[in-house]
């Protein structure tokens, strides 16, 4: 039996009158990288989304089914949201690091939490910094502006923020289409690296990203899951016609 | 202007098709074979020999062309069989065109009339013909069916190739020196025809791979 972080049950997910998600049925494996692939529009940033209730933001947005995050349903009335996003953590597309510090930048989710001791302030943002591959690039700036940095260093930066929090799951959302060859390689490697500690969940429109670096692919068309399977079947021997030929460049 | 992948699905089909032409090649080189063995022509051995040149350049043109559509396209899925597929099938049948190259080098270089041993080559020869045919057909209608009953036949062929081992043994126990050294010699030269047979059930087991993504042990 795989050992699940997130166990997703008859998922939909509407708009108001538009349903973004239908039906929706997948378990996240635990220390594993699962990558989110479809056309635009298909829902995958949306399912991403729903996974830490950033969904909640849009006020038109509401879903029946249920998300199980260690076994308790995120949706229930009552669920800590707080700390299920400091569980979940999240990466975006464009780098969005705080005008403000790079130590502050990483230091700013462990100060919300209470955390004033400057000690143990800089041991987080060092081993955080670190576990994102930045920390050797920026270890004698640190108190520079994080806007001066190039976009690459910016992401690497916005995943150190997130590993700040000690989660369990990061998030990404197309977290290398703004970034050059040579800063996604590094994204990507560290990614890698990552999924030791972490379970990851990433959207990307990168069908070689998604084969280079996932354990797990699902495919979305239209909504709806078509396809979810181990990355080397998908990309080798797709079940579904549609995910065949949607990988292939046939359509989308 | 060609979209990307309407160029790329014709880089595809070009790559197809050199295999087909490959196979074409490599069956002509046999019914040639069977030509000297029916007319004593050694005219046609050295043909069979020179059209080996053809057939190996078919083959490394069929990889660099493989290679560079994986370098441009990084392709997935049932392209990305395809491409493989036809690299493999067309290093199966540049090792068949080898053996119809060593029998028609043994006939260039022979003293002996052949006499005893023309007789199994036309035998086996025309039985592979019929499989790499066979196959050929497989692999252009992508049809699984017919590739596994290609299979069968090279079952039959190894059978055939026994009782022409025991003939080929026995004339050598029992006729005169010359005689026997050209059943000696004929045992090494009937064996090329039995592993061609062997490769072309290495191609059955890719056109099944091809197919439907499935590796299967044929032989």
């Amino acid at each position: 039996m795989i050992n699940k972080v997130f166990e997703i049950n008859n998922l939909d997910l509407f708009y108001g009158d538009f349903q973004a998600l239908k039906g929706i049925n997948i378990d996240i494996e635990n220390n594993k990288v699962t990558a989110l692939i479809g056309p635009s529009g298909c829902g995958k940033s949306t399912f991403l989304r729903s996974l830490n209730r950033m969904n909640d933001l849009i006020d038109i947005c509401h879903i029946t089914g249920n998300i199980e995050f260690e076994e308790m349903d995120i949706y229930e009335s009552g669920y800590d949201v707080i700390n299920l996003r400091t569980k979940v953590g999240m990466v975006f597309q464009k780098p969005n690091p705080f005008p403000m510090s790079i130590y502050d930048n990483v230091a700013y989710g462990p100060r919300c939490q209470g955390i004033k001791d400057k000690k143990v302030l800089n041991k987080i943002v060092e081993s955080s910094l670190k576990s994102a591959a930045i920390y050797e690039e920026v270890k004698d700036r640190i108190k520079d502006n994080a806007l001066s940095l190039s976009g690459g260093q910016q992401q690497r930066l916005c995943i150190a923020r997130a590993i700040a929090m000690k989660p369990e799951v990061i998030l990404m959302d197309e977290p290398t289409s703004a970034l050059d060859p040579i800063a996604t390689l590094k994204i990507e490697e560290l990614i890698n690296d990552l999924k030791d500690e972490y379970t990851i969940v990433i959207v990307t429109h990168n069908m070689q990203q998604a084969a280079r670096i996932s354990d797990y692919t699902a495919f979305f068309l239209m909504g709806e899951l078509i396809e979810m399977g181990e990355t080397n079947k998908i990309f080798t021997q797709p079940t579904h016609q549609k995910t065949e030929d949607y990988i292939t460049g046939r359509f989308g | 202007m060609l979209s990307n992948r309407k160029r790329f699905v014709n880089e595809l089909e070009d790559l197809n098709n050199k295999v087909l032409d490959m196979g074409s090649e490599v069956i002509e080189s046999f019914n040639n074979l069977i030509k000297v063995c029916e007319t004593g022509d050694l005219e046609i051995a050295k043909e069979i020999i020179e059209n080996d040149k053809m057939i190996n350049e078919i083959e490394v043109s069929i990889n660099v062309d493989g290679y560079l559509i994986i370098a441009r396209q990084c392709p997935v899925a049932s392209d990305l069989r395809r491409i493989i597929t036809a690299l493999k099938i067309s290093n199966d049948l540049e090792r068949i065109a080898d053996y119809a190259v060593n029998i028609a080098k043994y006939f260039l270089k022979t003293k002996h009339d052949n006499s005893i041993v023309v007789e199994s080559i036309i035998f086996l020869g025309k039985h592979l013909i019929k499989m790499l045919e066979g196959i050929m057909e497989a692999f252009d209608k992508e049809d699984i069916e017919l590739a596994l009953l290609i299979n069968e036949q090279d079952e039959v062929l190894d059978d055939v190739y026994k009782e022409e081992v025991k003939k080929l043994i026995n004339i050598g126990k029992t006729s005169t020196d010359e005689e026997s050294e050209e059943a000696i010699r004929g045992l090494l030269v009937i064996k090329q025809i039995e592993r061609a047979g062997d490769h072309v059930t290495n191609v059955a087991e890719n056109i099944i791979y091809l197919v439907n993504g499935k590796r299967v042990e044929l032989n």
